[in-house]
């Protein structure tokens, strides 16, 4: 529930902050693994938090993970390859566009989460807390007629999650085809952030 | 934040003086599959259950077809709703703006830009519409102007 969302964040972002001063003291105790979990966590954090106090702390969280993962372990950093192309799938670069998916659907079957009727006829509110359970409207069946991107959008996952990067980009900034045992990593973080 | 509002006087009176009715119409720039059948935003279950909660008569338009449509984007889209004089005589002043404080009660804190287009009956009978859009906050300090400036909870009231 988007309510849950904002609260979400912070308590992520208050997450990621501690995992930030644990690999700062022990970086060798985090994995590959975990890094990405964290580069992943980060944008869950600002996707949670816009127009929220706390989103320009989590701009700086993001940007902050992104140059220790560079930094420290650029093998996490190699753009994907995308057929002939290469794909930019970094949380920390993609964070930084603010835009999602919204879809618009005609909802056909729905039912109350806590009596599980139909809304309509039951006597409970979605968005109010009945006995400590929040009320939320459980869509089953729903027609979708459009998706569009948006700035806002409701549910904070919902985003952009690979940017197409054209291999003459790569290569005009390589000086020329690439090798076979070649892999283009990004440089982004190494930089200050260019901004939101 | 910023935002748009605009108060219009519509010419002739649509709105039933005793209820709140919720009208067939997406607000605003909503999409909509456009095959003509009756459509209203998926707030208005919420808008409606919320304000007949609370004790104010409010019906929609087609309770036999309530076709919902839900836009997933993290904005306020309230039902096109038309206000009558008697439920807002009385009131000092404050039924529109204690109708969106109860509503944007029960939405997701996220959910902070409003959409408003209400038609709203004045004392006189003369029908006026509300339009609003921008911060949640701002919308229903603004209804509260926009009721008042129709003369309700002036000396009469």
């Amino acid at each position: 529930m988007a309510a849950m969302s904002t609260d979400d964040g912070r308590t992520r972002l208050a997450e990621v902050r501690r995992k930030i001063d644990a690999y700062r003291a022990h970086p060798a105790d985090f994995s590959d693994g975990d890094l990405l979990s964290l580069r992943r966590d980060a944008r869950a954090a600002i996707d949670r938090l816009d127009d929220e106090p706390e989103f320009g702390v989590a701009h700086a969280t993001l940007d902050e993970v992104g140059r220790h993962v560079r930094r420290d372990r650029p093998q996490l950093c190699v753009l994907t390859e995308d057929g002939d192309n290469f794909a930019q799938e970094c949380p920390v670069a993609l964070g930084h566009i603010r835009l999602g998916f919204s879809i618009g659907a005609e909802i056909e079957e729905s039912h109350c989460s806590i009596c599980e009727r139909d809304l309509w006829e039951c006597p409970h509110i979605p968005g109010q807390v009945y006995d400590g359970q929040p009320v939320t409207r459980i869509i089953t069946k729903a027609r979708l007629f459009e998706v569009s991107l948006v700035d806002r959008p409701d549910f904070p996952d919902a985003r952009i999650t690979s940017q197409s990067i054209v291999r003459a980009e790569v290569e005009d900034a390589f000086g020329g085809p690439l090798p076979a045992n070649v892999r283009p990593v990004c440089d982004r973080c190494l930089t200050p952030c260019p901004g939101i | 934040m910023e935002y748009r509002i605009t108060f219009m006087t519509v010419s002739s009176s649509v709105v039933d003086p005793s209820a709140i009715v919720v009208m067939p119409r997406l607000p605003g720039s909503l999409s909509s599959p456009a095959d003509g059948r009756p459509e209203y935003p998926s707030s208005t279950l919420i808008f409606v259950k919320v304000l007949r909660n609370a004790g104010y008569p409010i019906r929609v338009a087609t309770p036999e077809d309530v076709r919902e449509l839900s836009h997933h984007a993290a904005d306020i889209w309230l039902p096109v709703a038309a206000f009558g004089l008697q439920v807002l005589a009385g009131g000092a002043g404050n039924i529109l703006a204690d109708v969106l404080t109860r509503v944007f009660g029960s939405f997701p804190r996220r959910k902070t830009v409003a959409h408003i287009q209400w038609n709203v009956q004045a004392p006189d009978g003369s029908t006026h519409e509300f339009t609003f859009d921008g911060d949640a906050e701002t919308a229903i300090e603004t209804a509260r102007a926009f009721e008042r400036s129709l003369g309700y909870g002036g000396d009469e009231h």
